[in-house]
């Protein structure tokens, strides 16, 4: 093993550190727009990515181009889902509730978080993010990007025949 | 080329017998197990055959099943912004009465319950003798980890 072929395989990692660092300044400047600021920063870490490996390519063997792409997108999926955890797991919000407050029971949570409770907050964070807007009373879809996830996940449960509704 | 070939062949048969696994015997092979198995057999290989082209397969391959592994409860679970995003795309445009109605008649609606159950199930909540919840050190661990996120990148979490 050469110096570069050492510097390969923490390549796609430093490339997904530098994700989060942008990430993180991007939310420094406008925090409220999250879902943007970390695409954003996912592509423009892409782009960079794809840059240097297109000025060096005669320096990089045909799997080492495959493995730099691959674990660095791989590792932003693992980050974006990192970033998810704290804004939209309801299992992780039901340990913070109980957390905050250690006299609650079963009954209790079930009562405070009624499925009119849980549409809500979640109508509340789409019209904050953008996701949706309000127009003459109607809801309606604005954030296109959302969809890319949706398909996604569709096709995804599509294939393993779960049904969404 | 061939090395790519292979990893490409790795993933197709991992997530194809998990397919088959879940279909057929409706039985999720992606358990914290499976992970761990996968690493520590990579890492006997990687010992046995010290190559650097099986290094980079088997790095892409444990990362992909680490994505894998965070990906699935996600297509597993159908959760309520996935609800709402649905019932929003079946019906451009919609009066949240009515898409509230639709909402609580999706079993999505007894998300909390589910979760809640979930937690119990993996020990990060327990429930005492006067029926009062309590988080584990597990349970607690976690939340402290989430604020600390939270709070570094600035994350605006609705409570």
């Amino acid at each position: 093993m050469n110096k570069l072929d050492i510097i390969v395989i923490f390549l796609p990692f430093i490339f997904t550190f530098f994700y989060a660092l942008i990430f993180f300044a991007r939310q420094q400047i406008n925090s409220k727009h999250y879902l943007s600021n970390l695409i954003y920063s996912f592509i423009f870490i892409l782009f960079i990515n794809l840059y240097l490996i297109l000025k060096f390519f005669n320096l990089f063997s045909s799997q080492q181009v495959f493995y730099i792409v691959f674990v660095y997108l791989c590792s932003s999926f693992i980050f974006m889902n990192l970033i998810q955890i704290p804004i939209s797991s309801l299992q992780a919000k039901i340990l913070k509730i109980i957390f905050k407050d250690p006299n609650l029971t079963e009954k209790l949570i079930l009562k405070k978080y009624k499925s009119s409770n849980v549409f809500e907050e979640r109508i509340k964070t789409f019209l904050f993010n953008k996701t949706i807007t309000i127009k003459n009373s109607l809801i309606i879809l604005e954030n296109k990007k959302i969809l890319l996830f949706y398909t996604f996940l569709k096709f995804l449960k599509k294939i393993y025949n779960i049904k969404i509704s | 080329m061939d090395q790519i070939i292979n990893i490409l062949i790795y993933i197709f048969v991992y997530v194809f017998a998990h397919l088959i696994f879940f279909r057929l015997f409706n039985f999720n092979i992606n358990k914290i197990f499976i992970v761990l198995l996968a690493f520590f057999a990579s890492l006997f290989i990687l010992i046995y055959t010290n190559s650097y082209e099986i290094l980079l397969n088997l790095v892409s391959f444990n990362i992909f099943v680490l994505s894998f592994y965070i990906l699935f409860p996600g297509v597993l679970n159908n959760g309520p912004a996935l609800v709402i995003i649905d019932l929003l795309v079946k019906n451009k445009s919609i009066k949240k009465k009515k898409l509230k109605f639709l909402f609580n008649k999706n079993e999505a609606s007894r998300v909390v319950r589910n979760r809640l159950r979930l937690n119990l199930d993996s020990n990060l909540i327990l429930k005492k003798k006067n029926k009062k919840l309590l988080l584990t050190s597990k349970g607690k661990a976690i939340v402290h980890v989430l604020h600390f996120i939270a709070k570094f990148f600035k994350l605006k979490t609705y409570e």
